[in-house]
């Protein structure tokens, strides 16, 4: 009984350590209705900034305990307590009660999320039924990401045999240290290392995910955008097929995904309206994307690139980006110390990208892994779609002006993600048809959930300027989505 | 080149929905706000069906794994890539807490070879030194290849997968317990 409850105790603690940094940072209001709605979020927030916090931990010799993983979770509950009783946060203005008048009169959009609730939920409880089921096949779940796991489950510390030893270098002892912490608490709940649990508890990433980007965008993009799209990206078979065979690829790129949607939502934000809460949650998101897998440190930081390039051109306030960058960093540093402290190095030669001789050489490589990123975010029976439906959108934004920061961010984020894995592989030392033939379809992943960040947001910025009567340009760009159930503050549309 | 032509397909799909806008007298900003009206309803178009065929491909997934237990869900991995999982785990029955094991693995006849490797010995080197988890391996070449004569003495098992143990230097072995033909294990001479 332990081993199958404890694990999901678990999340819930994972839940409520995210709900008390979401309330530290403000990014979730101090009522119990809002903060329902936004466990998805919090979740997310919890599996991001925990098994961080654990991993920096690890790098500086605390070992790796239940009782420690319980001391951060109390500590990111107890931080949002302290901070809104000493900011005196009080909860906002009771929602609209639409479920008081009679049902003729709930707004259509209340129709739309109980639809989406229904094809979502049958969805999430199949899923997670299959999950209970399904073992851990593939090379990397069990060769790097569960063996580090149990070795971490088995032993509190990083164990210089293992995890620095030269009989265990084909584990990529480089690899971060996320999904491993994850898993390994995990196991530690359930009392033995169980392989077949780990699909279970990455499928409630996925759940997370899903309610997460609803929770974010709620105030831009109105439920008959969000819904579909939403639930289209969950549907995609690249999306969940990949997410239960363990790899890392897509808890990386769920990471990276509500990431760039924070980062949207900041760009979205006026001079004077702050933002720093879609900051502050961009850097956690980024920061354990970063952790997960070497690959999210390259997209960590062209998200923020980007984001910084067109947050100056639009004047906003560069203060509390660069600490959301210094977040960033503080969190990506220790391990990778801790790697150079121990010569630990990545099989990736970084160094020597920046090479011109060295790259001159290998340009025999280029083509090749354009062509092969080309065709598997072609391969629409895997991702149904998403990446066109986000070009027309992003496309219609950039001429249209609605949403044009927004979009400019979703569509730069793309190119240079995807320029940063052509010269990765450009870079890289494997035979590059073995290197793409076992990599590139995992790699799009993250390509693919900024994709799917930027035909959610946009389609929702460009339905709002469809379905707002016309007032004149200044009048449109400002004006809400409208409203169907309890909404936080509204900012506008850009 | 596939994915540009899905690219311009949905830019057409846009463009129609935008001219169709303007000519019902939408202001050029809504008629482009109509382009979103693509992508949402091509979501739901795609999604119902989807739903369908995605619970069906994880009924029939959930079906097709119902018969395993537990345990053998465990070392599915290693038995799909016909990795003798029954020996390894006669192996970690014998291993003490703490003890440590060298591998010694047989070369299959033309086994496939990357980057100087057989891939089949590589795998099982990989899944077997995940099986006999927490027992840590001791491999002083540091790479997956046997390279030296007598390596591993300095572990406390020499396991033998698909070798014979008399083509091992007798002198660094003390006991031999054999599982099957090939397939066995021995103490080291070190570790007494």
């Amino acid at each position: 009984m332990r081993a199958e409850l404890a694990p999901f105790g678990l999340d819930l603690v994972l839940g409520l350590a995210g709900l008390g940094i979401l309330v530290a940072i403000r990014a979730v209001p101090l009522r119990a209705s809002s903060m329902v709605a936004a466990f998805g979020l919090a979740y997310l927030t919890g599996a991001a900034a925990v098994p961080l916090v654990l991993t920096i931990l690890l790098t500086i010799g605390v070992p790796f305990t239940l009782e420690m993983f319980a001391a951060v979770a109390v500590i990111c509950i107890g931080l949002g307590v302290a901070l809104a009783w000493a900011r005196g946060d009080r909860p906002p203005p009771a929602p609209d009660a639409w479920w008081r008048r009679p049902w003729r009169s709930w707004p259509a959009d209340v129709w739309i999320v109980a639809l989406f609730l229904v094809a979502f939920g049958i969805f999430a409880v199949v899923g997670m039924l299959d999950a209970f089921r399904v073992p851990l096949l593939g090379w990397d779940a069990w060769g790097f990401w569960a063996r580090k796991a149990q070795m971490l489950t088995w032993h509190d510390s990083l164990f210089a045999e293992f995890f620095t030893g030269l009989n265990y270098r084909f584990v990529h002892q480089d690899y971060p240290l996320q999904l491993p912490v994850f898993e390994a608490l995990h196991f530690r709940a359930a009392g033995n290392v169980d392989t077949q649990a780990v699909g279970r508890h990455l499928w409630l990433l996925l759940v997370a995910f899903v309610w997460a980007a609803a929770y974010l965008l709620r105030d831009r993009v109105r439920p008959a955008a969000w819904a579909p799209l939403l639930l289209l990206a969950a549907l995609a078979p690249g999306v969940w097929q990949q997410l239960l065979t363990g790899f890392a690829d897509l808890p990386m790129a769920i990471f990276i995904g509500i990431g760039a949607i924070a980062l949207g939502l900041w760009l979205s934000q006026d001079r004077d309206q702050g933002g720093g809460r879609f900051l502050a949650l961009a850097a956690i998101m980024l920061g354990a994307a970063a952790n997960t897998k070497n690959e999210g440190l390259m997209v960590a930081v062209a998200l923020l690139v980007v984001a910084g390039i067109v947050g100056l051109a639009r004047g906003l306030r560069f203060r509390p980006f660069l600490i959301a960058c210094a977040g960033v960093a503080v969190a990506v540093l220790p391990w990778r110390i801790w790697m150079s402290a121990n010569g630990i190095k990545s099989d990736l030669p970084v160094s020597k990208g920046l090479d011109p001789g060295y790259m001159l050489d290998r340009t025999s490589r280029i083509w090749p892994s354009i062509e092969t990123l080309g065709h598997e975010l072609a391969d629409q029976s895997r991702w149904l779609y998403l990446l066109p439906l986000a070009a027309v959108v992003v496309l219609a934004a950039l001429i249209s002006g609605t949403g044009r920061r927004v979009a400019a961010f979703y569509l730069a984020a793309f190119a240079v993600v995807w320029a940063g894995f052509i010269w990765s592989y450009w870079l890289s030392q494997y035979p590059i048809e073995w290197h793409l033939e076992t990599s590139a379809n995992r790699v799009v992943s993250a390509l693919m959930f900024i994709c799917i960040a930027a035909v959610v947001h946009v389609s929702g910025l460009l339905l709002n300027a469809l379905v707002q009567r016309p007032r004149g340009r200044e009048a449109e760009a400002a004006a809400p989505a409208a409203p169907a159930v309890a909404r936080e503050p509204v900012v506008s549309n850009d | 080149m596939q994915l540009l032509t899905e690219i311009l397909g949905a830019l057409a799909a846009g463009a129609l929905v935008f001219v169709v806008a303007r000519q019902c007298g939408a202001e050029p900003r809504r008629a482009f706000g109509a382009v979103a009206l693509v992508a949402v309803s091509v979501a739901a178009l795609l999604a119902v069906p989807t739903l369908r065929d995605d619970v069906s491909e994880l009924l029939d997934q959930r079906s097709e794994y119902a018969g395993l237990s537990s345990a053998e869900a465990q070392v599915k991995g290693g038995a799909d890539a016909g990795i003798d999982v029954a020996f390894l785990q006669w192996v970690s029955e014998h291993l003490g807490e703490g003890e440590t094991f060298h591998l010694e693995i047989g070369k299959v006849a033309g086994e496939e070879e990357f980057v100087g490797t057989g891939v089949t010995q590589a795998t099982t080197f990989a899944w077997a030194t995940f099986q006999l988890g927490p027992n840590l391996v001791v491999e002083q070449s540091g790479s997956l290849n046997d390279v030296t004569p007598g390596e591993g003495r300095e572990a406390d098992w020499i396991v033998f997968y698909g070798m014979s143990p008399k083509e091992y230097p007798s002198e660094h072995l003390s006991k031999v317990i054999t599982y099957a033909p090939n397939f066995a294990i021995a103490r080291t001479k070190d570790a007494g």
